[in-house]
């Protein structure tokens, strides 16, 4: 678990129902939550990190990401979109509720990924700041 | 004895029933008793609730109704499979999709689908003495076949009805908001709502009919509002957010329940976000006294 340089990027990956045009809405940066009680069930944020893939841009990095995650087993959407965010910019708008850590958790399966953890208390207003930091927002299957 | 039944809504003829008297028929040995009558009521009539699907009534008698159903009213006797009775309310089912608009805005609820199931499935407990065959091998072929015929039918009419519901429920809305005096506005939801439905099937995901029924009367109630970024919860709710500048908004989430959750984030607010669950009858004026704008 290392923590990223706040230079670095990160991406979430964004299912097509949480846009609506270029909106993103910030339930996409939201920790999961039980259906009944609302307790946060989620320890930390999925998230990859860019720079892994040594790419000469964000976009050329889509594609490797996503053959990642459907071995992963995880649905791609032909909507989806992958919402790139800065490392150090992220910290900063967290940091307005609670100090957040980005780290590397990768796994055999998946090198690049990474989690944000410690807003559970806080989840509906970091997920709020996360969404009006977003840089770009790419589409998952070009 | 054979009654010919055909679908007012298609034209189709529906399956023939023939009632078999004895084991050696062919395709009828296995027959079922049941004490229930199924009629098709018509759509309009103000006699019954509503009654776009074939209902089924315990009753010796029922009474006919005129409209759309005349041309396939019938009428069956107290002996008839159980195949046929789940064939003929599948197949009604599907008639009134094929109608669409009006008819098909009756919507077929989760409680009808229950109460075949509880009502009438309930009623199948086969034994040897309903076979009202005449051979030895025929009996036990009867009695083999009774317990998987069962859980068959326990099994299909929860899965069209969670289905048929939600799809219903999606149709319903995008209709009202089409056929809506608000025009402009109206139009640009019945199409985001079809692209959102559309979307979620594609991700494998379900948009809750409660949450869908909630945010049409919503938006019927409240003509004046503008058209918002409309996007899916993770439980499947319906999002409202009337964007007016960055960090100053208000979002509704339609759960479903009496009441809706209210995000905003209005300037000049401490703190400047607020979230809150209120009355969805409320929710308008309490995100106003906040100093919210639905522009």
């Amino acid at each position: 678990m290392n923590e990223l340089d706040p230079s670095h990027h990160i991406f979430r990956h964004v299912g097509a129902t949480k846009m609506h045009g270029d909106f993103v809405d910030p339930e996409a940066f939201a920790l999961r939550t039980d259906e009944d009680t609302g307790e946060v069930i989620e320890s930390g944020l999925s998230v990859n990190w860019v720079e892994y893939f040594r790419q000469s841009s964000p976009q050329a990095t889509v594609a490797p990401l996503r053959c990642i995650l459907e071995k992963k087993g995880r649905t791609v959407g032909a909507k989806s979109r992958f919402a790139l965010l800065n490392v150090g910019a992220t910290k900063a708008a967290a940091a307005e509720y609670v100090a957040v850590s980005i780290a590397t958790d990768d796994d055999l399966q998946d090198p690049s990924h990474a989690q944000v953890k410690g807003y559970r208390d806080y989840n509906v207003a970091v997920s709020e700041e996360l969404a009006k930091i977003v840089v770009a927002t790419y589409p998952a299957k070009a | 004895m054979e009654t010919a039944i055909t679908c007012a809504v298609t034209g189709a003829p529906l399956p023939t029933l023939t009632q078999a008297g004895s084991g050696s028929s062919e395709t009828n040995v296995l027959t079922w008793t049941t004490p229930f009558q199924v009629v098709a009521g018509a759509r309009n009539s103000a006699a019954q609730a509503p009654s776009s699907w074939a209902i089924f009534r315990s009753t010796a008698s029922s009474p006919l109704r005129e409209g759309i159903w005349s041309q396939s009213r019938f009428k069956i006797g107290s002996q008839h499979s159980a195949a046929y009775v789940y064939a003929l309310y599948t197949a009604t089912l599907m008639g009134a999709n094929f109608a669409q608009s009006k008819l098909a805005s009756q919507t077929f609820t989760q409680s009808k689908a229950q109460h075949f199931v509880c009502k009438v499935l309930s009623e199948l407990t086969w034994n040897r003495t309903d076979f009202t065959g005449t051979d030895l091998l025929s009996g036990k072929l009867f009695e083999a076949a009774a317990p998987a015929k069962r859980r068959i039918y326990w099994a299909i009419p929860n899965i069209s009805a969670e289905s048929a519901t939600a799809s219903q429920c999606i149709f319903d809305a995008v209709q009202a908001f089409y056929l809506s005096h608000n025009t402009p506005r109206d139009q640009q939801i019945a199409q985001r709502l079809t692209a959102l439905y559309r979307d979620a099937l594609d991700e494998g995901e379900a948009i809750r009919s409660a949450s869908i029924v909630q945010f049409k009367n919503f938006f019927l109630a409240n003509p004046g509002l503008g058209f918002p970024r409309v996007t899916l919860s993770a439980h499947g709710a319906l999002r409202a957010r009337w964007i007016k500048s960055k960090g100053n908004f208000v979002a509704i989430e339609f759960t479903g329940q009496p009441e809706a959750k209210l995000i905003a984030e209005i300037q000049g607010l401490e703190p400047p976000l607020h979230v809150s669950s209120e009355p969805i009858a409320n929710i308008v004026e309490a995100a106003r006294a906040l100093g919210g704008s639905f522009a």
